[in-house]
């Protein structure tokens, strides 16, 4: 009797243990960002007319995706969400968190693309356009691909969503369908701080 | 005399005929006839500006005992309207128009973000949070359904 109370007090122990050493664990999962490349720059024209460079945002954590205006479900989804973590964000770190969303339809004018500004409800989101050869340049240096349909309006495209950090160096892309919200808010909020 | 006895039996005799008859009717048509018996729910649409495209979203509730299929949608706030599915190629993504969206009998279908939705292209004006757009859903076998959708972000 007294063999069996001693190894159930083990066992008890070796338990407790192994379950504080997995609460820590989960409390303090590490977040991996490792640098990837640098961000290439790029010279777009935004909603109000204006050049932007992305080097105009250096010192400021940008998120920055590929989508066109005429795209109601994928795209709207897509900016849907991303506007949930800019909400979900510490509101003293969001303010040095910059949105960039690159249009590579011709159709989204800066006079389009001021419009479909206003669904969004997210302050100096930058929604650009460029010329076919800026675009082209700027969805080659990122991976993004997309084809026009032939006499219409729909674009199929690749869905990239950038993550480059304060110093303009890209530290991760998320992709389709899968959309990590919390992670996405983990790694930002990581990246601000 | 008996003229008038036989009248009324004759009489009685049909209308114990016409009685049974209608009894026997009822319940025969009520329940032979199958048929699809739809219902949508929740119907909404994205914002979108004027001369761009919109999404309406909603769920299709068959209760019926008779499958049917949404083959088509118009609207007089766009252009044209259709039923479109997002579909992965490969590592892209497009919304391709497809002809139909079968209901089983006794199930539902959801057209929701990502999937199924109706397209409107070529929006006649915008479409701004808290508007409602009238969408007509057709059917292979139903009567056709005009949803009122309330425009939101979900």
């Amino acid at each position: 009797m007294i063999f069996n109370t001693g190894i159930k007090a083990r066992a008890i122990t070796i338990v407790a243990l192994l379950m504080m050493a997995i609460a820590i664990g989960g409390c303090t999962s590490e977040i991996n960002l490792p640098i990837l490349y640098k961000a290439p720059g790029f010279t777009l024209t935004n909603q109000d007319g204006q050049e932007v460079k992305l080097s105009d945002f250096q010192g400021k954590v940008v998120v920055m995706n590929f989508i066109y205006s005429r795209c109601p479900d994928v795209c709207g989804e897509e900016n849907y969400r991303l506007q949930g973590v800019w909400e979900k964000l510490n509101k003293e770190l969001r303010q040095d968190l910059v949105l960039i969303s690159v249009s590579f339809d011709p159709y989204d004018t800066p006079e389009v693309l001021k419009s479909y500004e206003t669904f969004f409800n997210v302050p100096g989101w930058q929604f650009l356009t460029g010329t076919e050869d800026q675009i082209r340049q700027v969805t080659n240096d990122y991976w993004v691909s997309y084809e026009q349909e032939v006499g219409g309006w729909e674009i199929k495209h690749s869905i990239v969503i950038v993550l480059i950090d304060r110093d303009g160096m890209v530290r991760k892309t998320y992709g389709y369908p899968e959309f990590p919200q919390k992670d996405m808010i983990r790694e930002i909020e990581y990246l601000l701080k | 005399m008996k003229y008038g006895v036989s009248m009324f039996h004759t009489f009685k005799i049909g209308a114990i005929f016409v009685v049974i008859s209608l009894l026997l009717a009822g319940p025969v048509t009520c329940s032979a006839e199958p048929a699809a018996k739809l219902n949508i729910r929740d119907p909404w649409a994205r914002p979108a500006a004027m001369g761009g495209n919109a999404v309406v979203y909603f769920t299709l509730v068959n209760k019926g005992n008779l499958p049917d299929a949404l083959v088509g949608a118009n609207s007089i706030t766009a252009d044209t309207a259709g039923i479109h599915e997002t579909r992965m190629e490969g590592n892209t993504v497009r919304m391709a128009a497809v002809p139909r969206i079968d209901v089983p009998a006794g199930g539902r279908i959801e057209l929701d973000p990502g999937g199924f939705h109706v397209m409107l292209v070529g929006l006649k004006h915008d479409l701004k949070p808290g508007d409602k757009v009238n969408v007509t859903l057709l059917f292979e076998k139903s009567v056709e359904i005009t949803v009122e959708a309330e425009v939101r972000q979900p």
